[in-house]
């Protein structure tokens, strides 16, 4: 049997031998990282609907082009075939008055006999025009928007880019606190993880200076410390994970759920199964970096 | 085999542990390093498989100047001295087997040749009835022996002992530097820390006295 392999046997057994040795602080430093990763992983959950929200509502967006009310039928032509020239447009359709007063009463059932009352029909025809994917950004709604203003029989040009902007602005706040308390929480975990190998490799100091003494390299003495650290790591980030679909599920079949659009838009799906795996990744490295933190001591020959 | 060079050894709070040491030890040679208590034995022999580095000077043990090699490679310099400690250091909640194989794991020797080593040298010494036993169940004598073992278990070029008979009867004393002697015979270079002046004058070999730090005497005695 090779060297290497000797070597990665006795980080096993020693490993192994380790976290058996003293369960209840194998369990803290386990849960110590399952509960930071909870947390950031219920801000991920939250910030990954509330993102994929967002990106919905801006397929949605249609700039909407409101001709005056003298647009000759030339005019309503030439826009039309300049929409069809437009590289950024995907379709453009054609709302007459008619079609506009139609719809409000479809709309505003309550308000149908408004338009009557203020006398004839106060709503102007206008172009939904549909944009393409690629021209979704700001600056070229922007673009866009002003390039029609200015044509002929053109009254207004409006789009909803404030109202998906403020959202966006919201989600990244969401995001950027989740971070910080999934952050600090990692921090707290960290230190918790790295006492505990402390209060092991001290209750294993006499066994430690020997082995330093007869000729161990600090790999071989660091090497158990780091992979048992891991593996507490590795376990408190399934189990953040298994804790979060629990969670998801619960909240899923809740009548709440089901009465309000709302938790759709917070809790709609789950993560992506490469967000849960670099979940329990991050606490296999929460546990290596809290290990080496605690260890730089205690190796050295 | 091992050289100092002016060595001075000075701990933080001022204390003078060695004062200007130069020596050198044969590969081969058999040699007592003796004082009162507090001379500085432990402290020149820590500098051999640097446990201590010196304040100033040097020390070269098999052509390796151990004060300034990298720390990677201290592992490899300690692997070719065995150290008796003055108090053992047995681990207590391992077997006399254990104890001594310990070492061959530590330098990651196939597991057979851990097991063969270590019965051959417990065989060697007399302990091959007690392999099962913890040191807390073995006499004084006895956990000397394992203390002897487990430094010999890697075919060391070097041995040090530190007080190896402090605590043990005439009797004894003189059948451990028996063994000393025969591992020495074999080859092996043996230092041993002690201040037992009738065993020096017994053994008659080399000595090399410290006071206060500083060199006393050295030369066959």
């Amino acid at each position: 049997m090779g060297r290497l392999l000797r070597a990665v046997r006795h980080c096993v057994n020693e490993a192994w031998d380790g976290l058996w040795r003293n369960p209840a602080l194998s369990l803290l430093s386990a849960a110590a990282i399952g509960i930071s990763l909870y947390v950031l992983g219920l801000f991920l959950l939250l910030v990954f609907n509330l993102n994929r929200f967002v990106e919905d509502l801006g397929r949605e967006t249609q700039v909407q082009v409101y001709l005056r009310e003298d647009a000759t039928p030339d005019q309503v032509r030439a826009l039309r075939a300049e929409f069809a020239s437009d590289p950024a447009i995907g379709a453009a359709l054609y709302v007459s008055k008619t079609d506009a007063r139609q719809r409000f009463k479809r709309d505003f059932p309550t308000l149908r006999d408004l338009p009557e009352r203020v006398g004839g029909n106060p709503f102007p025809a206008s172009f939904e025009v549909q944009i393409l994917d690629a021209f979704r950004d700001p600056e070229a709604l922007d673009r866009i928007a002003k390039s029609y203003q200015k044509a002929p029989g053109v009254e207004e040009v409006r789009y909803d880019r404030g109202w998906t902007e403020r959202l966006a602005g919201i989600v990244g706040l969401v995001q950027k606190g989740g971070y910080g308390i999934g952050a600090l929480l990692a921090f707290a975990a960290l230190v918790t993880v790295a006492a505990t190998v402390r209060l092991t490799v001290l209750a294993r100091r006499e066994e430690i200076e020997i082995m330093k003494l007869v000729g161990a390299t600090s790999g071989f003495i660091r090497g158990p410390f780091m992979l048992a650290a891991a593996a507490q790591g590795l376990a408190g980030g399934a189990l953040a994970v298994a804790g979060l679909l629990v969670s998801h599920r619960l909240v899923e079949r809740a009548e709440i759920f089901r009465a309000n659009p709302f938790m759709s838009i917070v809790a709609g799906r789950f993560l992506p199964a490469e967000a849960a795996l670099g979940l329990a990744a991050a606490g296999a490295a929460l546990g290596i970096v809290a290990a080496v933190l605690s260890l730089r001591r205690a190796g050295s020959v | 085999m091992i050289r100092f060079y002016h060595v001075t050894k000075k701990y933080s709070q001022g204390a003078m542990a060695l004062t200007d040491v130069s020596v050198h030890i044969e590969k081969g040679e058999f040699v007592f390093l003796t004082g009162p208590s507090g001379a500085g034995k432990t402290t020149f022999l820590k500098m051999i498989f640097r446990d201590e580095t010196p304040t100033s000077g040097q020390v070269v043990v098999n052509a390796q100047d151990v004060a300034t090699m990298p720390s990677r490679r201290i592992p490899y310099l300690r692997r070719q001295i065995g150290v008796v400690f003055q108090d053992f250091k047995l681990l207590p909640r391992k077997t006399v087997f254990e104890n001594v194989a310990f070492a061959t794991q530590v330098i990651g020797l196939p597991r057979r040749e851990q097991r063969g080593r270590t019965f051959r040298v417990l065989e060697m010494l007399g302990l091959n009835h007690r392999l099962h036993n913890y040191p807390e169940q073995v006499s004084g004598g006895e956990q000397q022996r394992m203390a002897i073992a487990r430094a010999l278990v890697n075919r060391p070029l070097i041995l040090l002992a530190d007080e190896p008979t402090g605590n043990l009867d005439p009797d004894l004393s003189q059948e451990i530097m028996g063994l000393f002697r025969d591992i020495n015979s074999h080859g092996t270079t043996i230092i041993i820390a002690t201040h037992d002046r009738d065993m020096i004058r017994r053994m008659g070999r080399r000595v090399i006295a410290l006071d206060h730090g500083r060199l006393a005497a050295a030369g066959a005695a």
